[in-house]
């Protein structure tokens, strides 16, 4: 059964066409990281723009790669939750006019539940119930998983997400956009224990998960080192000295003083430290023998190392990672997923609608063991 | 040779889907409550099309407003005609909402005007102005004479021909601007229809034979400012400098 997935949530325009929910045939996608990166973060009215001009071609690309015809297809998958509601709109509207047109069933996916299902992907043996751990610039989410669409909320971020910390570390560095690339690259070769960033308080169950704390605790470190942050309600923060605000081009031999190295691979340590400890609770409390680790800062290749060798560490934990190259916004994942709705019958008409603020399941009592 | 239109209008608050064949009417189906394009146009267009006893292969092209108005709304218009074009194989062409608009307001007006007579169609485009074009009775046929541009009321008061009419939803967002002595402003009340927005792609369309003939060019809407968010050297004045933290919030996975 051949599945068209379509993705356009957030800031990249993807499109894919899976077989049986696991072969990949022909996937494209076109990321708007660089229209985006002038501004220093999304702009949702530039990601519509842009999703609109992009998504058809980018059908017709992938289709002639594939060497078939849309009327080929056996259905249509389009993620429609959550996400930027306008972005979400104009893969929902095109999808849905596809099937509406080519008497296509229609299967509206969410976001969250294709990336844990990425890891499926790259891992067919990975069994159910699993704890899936969702990390990306908008999501730290711990679910427990008894099917590819059952997902039950254990915990989730109090504040900032995993990627969104990354990017404001970044920032306060002078590293750019977006933060967990520049972070990881930056981090080589610095040494992780230089400085001891705080992990924040797990809570009773160890489950809580916090950034904010760190985030302000690498603010503090750099105004101890003499280096304050220039910070302006709506303008562009900087690194500076004490006393005269310095013109970027020369913060960033001032930055040459900092220990860059250390002070990005410490933070990096520290945010990892978060995400493993929160997750080895979220298994022992489920007791659950698996770890599914999806979404973009699962290519982070510290987490998934660290990650890796934590759950062996506990009872022999499986541990499986999602791709590298399906961690990120891809329509992959939402044509996979979108071959389970399909083949349980979960179909969408002709008035589905986004979710763009979308509420989960909490877990239930008997898993949490109350 | 007839061609059998698909017009979809989701401009506004309103809007829907209509069947027209050639300039006849055959079927025209509105959205539930204002605002629910995204879900409810697809469905408009399906009813429509069962109404007009067509199958969707007997669509022979797609007509789509293609602004100015509401983003969004555009958006889940041209999205979704443009998905019905590629999935049926047939063109889709963009009509401009203000020809429209001026087709239907003279059809919905009894008074007879005379040669020359001017009219404005204008629409709120927030921040003191409206958007808006220039139109001229010619032979009993407005004739667009200007692009569609962003005046003030004022402005477009002066600018405008003496008893020039200007009508549309704009109006009514800047009640008290509009100079009488100047202008006759009217028709506040007016919504574009699916049907007027087909009765304008059928005028653009007119010498066309077949739907094989129309270019497939995809639509662009018609954006009426840029986007207004500001670039990090507009925030700082530092080309160079980095920031995300305002706009991280607005991150999804």
């Amino acid at each position: 059964m051949l599945i068209l997935g379509i993705e356009t949530s957030c800031d990249d325009t993807a499109v894919a066409l899976v077989e049986d929910g696991m072969r990949i045939r022909a996937a494209g996608r076109l990321s708007q990281e660089k229209l985006h990166a002038k501004y220093g973060g999304i702009v949702p009215e530039v990601a519509c723009r842009a999703h609109y001009e992009t998504l058809l071609p980018i059908i017709e690309n992938t289709c002639n790669q594939a060497g078939c015809a849309l009327r080929d297809v056996d259905a249509i998958a389009v993620t429609n939750q959550p996400g930027l509601v306008g972005s979400l709109y104009i893969g929902l509207s095109t999808a849905k006019a596809l099937a509406w047109a080519l008497q296509k069933p229609l299967a509206t996916v969410d976001h969250i539940e294709a990336h844990i299902y990425a890891a499926h992907m790259a891992d067919p043996e990975l069994d159910y119930p699993h704890v899936s751990v969702v990390v990306s610039g908008g999501h730290t989410d711990i679910f427990y998983s008894e099917g590819p669409l059952e997902h039950s909320l254990i915990t989730r971020t109090l504040d900032d997400a995993a990627g969104e910390c990354f990017d404001k570390v970044a920032s306060l560095l002078g590293l750019g956009y977006p933060g967990g690339p520049a972070i990881q690259m930056t981090s080589l070769g610095g040494n992780a224990d230089a400085v001891t960033y705080p992990r924040g308080d797990a809570g009773p169950e160890g489950l809580q998960i916090s950034f904010s704390g760190l985030k302000t605790a690498v603010l503090n470190d750099l105004r101890k080192r003499g280096f304050v942050m220039e910070a302006q309600r709506n303008s562009g923060r900087m690194l500076t000295t004490p006393e005269t605000p310095v013109p970027r081009s020369e913060t960033r031999t001032l930055s040459v003083r900092l220990p860059l190295a250390d002070i990005a691979a410490s933070f990096q340590e520290a945010a990892v430290d978060i995400l493993v400890r929160a997750t080895l609770s979220s298994t022992r409390q489920t007791r659950c023998k698996s770890v599914a680790l999806a979404g973009g800062v699962a290519a982070n290749k510290r987490l998934r190392e660290k990650m890796a060798a934590a759950c062996k560490a506990q009872k022999n934990t499986r541990f499986t990672a999602a791709p590298i190259n399906l961690c990120t916004d891809n329509a992959e994942m939402v044509a996979g997923l979108g071959f389970h709705k399909v083949i349980t019958s979960q179909y969408a008409g002709l008035d589905a609608d986004v979710l763009p603020n979308k509420i989960e399941k909490r877990l239930r009592a008997e898993v949490a063991g109350e | 040779m007839s061609l059998v239109i698909l017009a979809i209008e989701s401009s506004g608050d309103g809007g829907g889907a209509a069947l027209m064949r050639d300039s006849t009417l055959l079927a025209e189906v509105n959205v539930p409550a204002p605002r629910t394009h995204g879900a409810q146009l697809l469905p408009c267009v399906d009813r429509a099309l069962a109404r007009a006893k067509l199958a969707r292969n007997q669509v022979d092209v797609v007509a789509v407003n293609c602004g100015p108005g509401s983003y969004t709304g555009l958006r889940i218009g041209l999205a979704t005609a443009q998905g019905i074009g590629h999935g049926l194989d047939r063109p889709v062409v963009g009509v401009p909402c203000f020809d429209a608009m001026v087709l239907q307001y003279l059809a919905q007006v009894s008074v007879p005007f005379k040669e020359g007579q001017e009219f404005w169609p204008v629409l709120d485009a927030r921040r003191d102005e409206v958007m808006t074009a220039r139109f001229v009775l010619r032979s009993g046929i407005a004739d667009r004479q200007s692009e569609d541009q962003l005046l003030a009321p004022e402005s477009l008061c002066d600018q405008a021909a003496l008893r020039a009419v200007v009508f549309g939803t704009g109006l009514a967002a800047y009640p008290g601007r509009w100079d009488q002595s100047k202008v006759t402003a009217i028709g506040a009340e007016l919504v574009l229809t699916p049907a007027f927005l087909g009765a304008a792609a059928w005028h653009k369309l007119s010498g066309v034979g077949t739907w094989q003939e129309i270019p497939r060019t995809p639509v662009q809407p018609r954006y009426f400012r840029h986007v207004t968010a500001k670039t990090i050297a507009e925030r700082s004045g530092d080309p160079d400098s980095r920031d995300v933290t305002e706009r991280a919030r607005e991150r999804e996975a």
